[in-house]
């Protein structure tokens, strides 16, 4: 069961969606509960009565457009942010926490090297 | 600097006994676009290791316990607690810290599911998983765990990281002679500096075609 936004301010239509496709989602604290928007926008896209229901409507959303989910504490600060933003198989490798003998640079030049020479 | 949501802590034995099952996780760890963290990455004398360690569980949200060395210590004659120990911490963390610490999760890995209850029973209700001591099966774990505890669908599937890890490891002989390393003596940053470089370098798009 999908959780119903107390009110919506505005319908999800296709056109418009497709202006905003790359605009992360947050999901904020608001006087009526929580409520779900895309970055810089003024406008919410659903006022919810728990944060939980803002969450699961606004990673909908994320999960859809490929874009960031940024979810707010109760004092507004960023509690949590998780990526939508690739298809399964394009996630991004981190580099590692701590240097090495040799650098990233010329680990994937050898790896480029060993590829071409095959 | 890693970021807390893309950390995770990595708790297991140190030893040549575990190093298989302990490179195959670290390598899945960053297939899946996270980092891991573990008291080996500071390579610091004057800190006390406790702190050390108590450093990294709080700025890692995830965690990976693998409490598979219960044996008698064949030079000491009394079993190992470090595991147990750092994994209670992490858990503590979770339960009295506040903001992000409350939501750390945590994986805790034995070689057999059900061998924790003669041991340390009380962590009985948490996500405990069995790599029966292989290394494929330790990968395909790890993956499936971090899907669920970060609702990522970014992540590869389990089979296409081990078939990753594979053809990592077929190539890292080659690529530490290239590189002036011996591979048999790779140090812990120097092992995860080629993963995250091989990885980087090998878009999945051509792995999967070859």
């Amino acid at each position: 069961m999908e959780p119903q936004p107390l009110r919506h301010r505005r319908a999800d239509n296709g056109a418009r969606r497709q202006m905003t496709t790359k605009k992360n989602i947050h999901v904020v604290p608001h006087r009526s509960g929580w409520v779900t928007r895309r970055e810089s926008s003024a406008r919410s896209s659903g006022v919810y009565a728990t944060q939980h229901e803002a969450i699961r409507h606004a990673r909908r959303l994320a999960m859809q457009d490929h874009t960031e989910l940024v979810i707010h504490n109760r004092d507004g600060r960023i509690q949590e942010a998780s990526s939508y933003d690739s298809s399964p198989g394009k996630r991004t490798v981190k580099p590692a926490p701590v240097a090495s003998r040799v650098n990233v640079t010329r680990i994937k030049r050898a790896v480029k090297k060993q590829r071409a020479g095959r | 600097m890693a970021k807390y949501s893309d950390s995770v802590f990595l708790n297991c034995p140190f030893d040549d006994q575990h190093k298989p099952i302990r490179l195959a996780i670290l390598f899945a760890i960053f297939d899946c676009g996270f980092v891991p963290r573990c008291a080996l990455e500071v390579d610091d004398g004057t800190d006390v290791r406790f702190e050390k360690i108590k450093r990294l569980i709080s700025s890692s949200r995830y965690g990976i316990h693998d409490i598979c060395r219960t044996e008698i210590d064949a030079n000491t004659a009394l079993p190992r607690f470090n595991m147990p120990l750092e994994l209670g911490v992490f858990l503590a963390a979770k339960s009295f810290g506040i903001g992000a610490q409350k939501q750390k999760s945590c994986l805790i890995l034995d070689r057999d599911l059900y061998r924790y209850r003669n041991f340390i029973s009380d962590i009985a209700g948490h996500d405990i998983r069995s790599h029966q001591n292989d290394a494929d099966q330790a990968i395909i774990q790890v993956r499936n765990w971090l899907g669920t505890a970060s609702g990522r669908v970014t992540l590869p599937g389990g089979r296409a990281i081990v078939t990753r890890y594979r053809r990592f490891m077929a190539e890292l002989p080659d690529l530490c002679a290239d590189l002036n390393l011996e591979a048999d003596e790779l140090t812990y940053s120097d092992y995860i500096n080629l993963v995250s470089g091989w990885l980087s370098a090998s878009p999945l798009v051509t792995l999967a075609t070859r």
